[in-house]
């Protein structure tokens, strides 16, 4: 049977993950035995509880806190609900604009924005889903604002300024000639810039780190 | 009812003083009622540029105050007739009208005259916002340089967000040699970045120097050549079809030799 109890290290530092449906009777042993396997390793730490599913029971809290208490190097940081994926974002509802993003202008949405019209140098599009121009992208596109690195930026081409793909930072430059559709993703942590018909004319090139 | 007219570029020293007064004076050649406002309170020009300057007793600052009528404020040019400016104010600053004052005072104008030109303050503050309060549309200048046509971008996204009509493009100080050399960006390299409809350019010229500092607007000259593009910038502005002067030095000795005679 696989383990309801995981551990996961992230940016936020280490976390504990409970399955769903976790039962307060046997979860403290899991969590305990989760912890005792890597215990080694995690030296003086901070680490926090994620409780999927279900609302957290203050029997469960107690539970987890039990097992924290066998191993005093260690310190719980909290128990709290997952934070909100990439998932759940998507399903906010997309945001069309059908305007030119001049110089100073800027457009923000919590999901995928689409604009119709081009962004000019000096114009900012930022949304925390994937950020589409359907025109010339010259100035700044920053796509998945929240951190989200499996977001793109669609532009018909692009010559950006500057490019932001959640915390990957890109500095821009100018298409190929002849280039149309584009998009940029991450790949290895940094910013890839492709057409999007596979073979167009353009091909694929690595965005330069600012730094 | 007269027509507001904003004259406005964002970024300083591009010409906007030099093209109020050139348009203003042509179109009071053609003979419409034509009153230019000084709206750069602070840092007065325009009366200068229409060598106007020694005749100024109010100005806008003063007729907002109401410590004078309007009519006391405008200045009558003794060349054109038709040709009034409303000076600014040297000694106060931009915060001393607000918008809603410059619009009062534009509608007013607008009874009497025919073309109202308002000459903005460089920047996108408190002198600008006066500048655009109560206009029907705007004129952007630009020269060929980056800079400038960054900052006449940002101005255009600002006219748009006041929901002024969409502004013409003036492309003044073109150097045609230059843009042959590929040394200047050229009309449709700025029309490209920019995405509006151009209205008329003017080239650069020596002349342009000598007539504003001797306070002679170069429109009323004769063979000048930014002269003969701001009277056909205001012809357009009028409404009528004007084609767009050649402005390539190269097409030829015949056509030059016709230009140095002044039929071109």
């Amino acid at each position: 049977m696989l383990s309801l109890v995981q551990l996961k290290g992230g940016r936020g530092g280490i976390r504990v993950v409970l399955g769903k449906d976790s039962d307060p009777a046997t979860v403290g042993d899991e969590v305990a035995a989760a912890l005792q396997g890597a215990a080694q390793f995690l030296g003086q730490t901070k680490i926090s509880v994620e409780v999927q599913g279900d609302a957290i029971s203050p029997a469960l809290v107690t539970a987890i806190a039990e097992a924290f208490g066998r191993f005093p190097h260690l310190s719980l940081a909290g128990i709290g609900a997952p934070k909100p994926s990439a998932a759940r974002q998507a399903e906010q509802e997309p945001k069309v604009l059908r305007q030119t993003i001049r110089s100073g202008q800027e457009a923000m949405h919590s999901g995928d924005l689409v604009v119709l019209g081009d962004v000019h140098v000096g114009g900012r599009v930022v949304a925390t889903g994937d950020v589409i121009v359907v025109g010339t992208l010259r100035g700044f596109a920053w796509a998945g604002a929240d951190g989200n690195e499996n977001t793109i930026i669609y532009a018909q081409p692009m010559h950006p300024t500057q490019v932001r793909i959640g915390g990957v930072i890109a500095q821009g430059g100018v298409a190929p000639d002849g280039a149309a559709a584009e998009y940029a993703h991450v790949e290895d942590g940094r910013i890839v810039v492709e057409p999007w018909s596979p073979g167009a004319r353009g091909g694929s090139r690595r965005l330069k780190s600012p730094r | 009812m007269g027509e507001v007219i904003v004259v406005t570029s964002g970024k300083g020293g591009v010409g906007k003083t030099t093209t109020t007064a050139n348009l203003g004076t042509a179109l009071a050649q053609s003979g419409a009622r034509v009153c230019l406002v000084d709206a750069d309170i602070g840092l007065r020009n325009l009366d200068v540029v229409l060598g106007l300057e020694n005749r100024i007793v109010y100005d806008l600052v003063d007729v907002v105050e109401g410590f004078c009528r309007l009519r006391q404020a405008l200045i009558r040019d003794k060349r054109l007739e038709g040709l009034h400016l409303l000076p600014a104010a040297q000694t106060k600053d931009k915060t001393s009208v607000t918008p809603e004052q410059m619009r009062e005072l534009t509608q007013e104008l607008r009874q009497e005259f025919e073309f109202v030109l308002i000459d903005s303050p460089a920047g996108i503050e408190q002198g600008f916002k006066n500048a655009i309060a109560g206009v029907d549309r705007a004129l952007i200048v630009a020269t060929p340089e980056v800079a400038s046509v960054r900052d006449a971008d940002r101005i255009i996204g600002l006219l748009e967000a006041a929901e002024i009509p969409p502004a013409k493009l003036i492309v003044n100080r073109l150097r045609p040699q230059m843009v042959r050399r590929g040394d200047m960006m050229s009309v449709e390299d700025i029309i490209d970045i920019l995405a509006i409809d151009l209205i008329g350019v003017v080239p650069e010229d020596e002349q342009i120097v000598v007539t504003t500092n001797r306070g002679e607007p170069a429109a009323l000259i004769q063979g000048s050549r930014a002269g003969e593009a701001y009277r056909n910038i205001a012809r357009r502005i009028a409404g009528e079809e004007v084609p767009f002067m050649d402005l390539d030095a190269n097409s030829g000795f015949l056509d030059r030799l016709r230009r140095m005679f002044g039929q071109a």
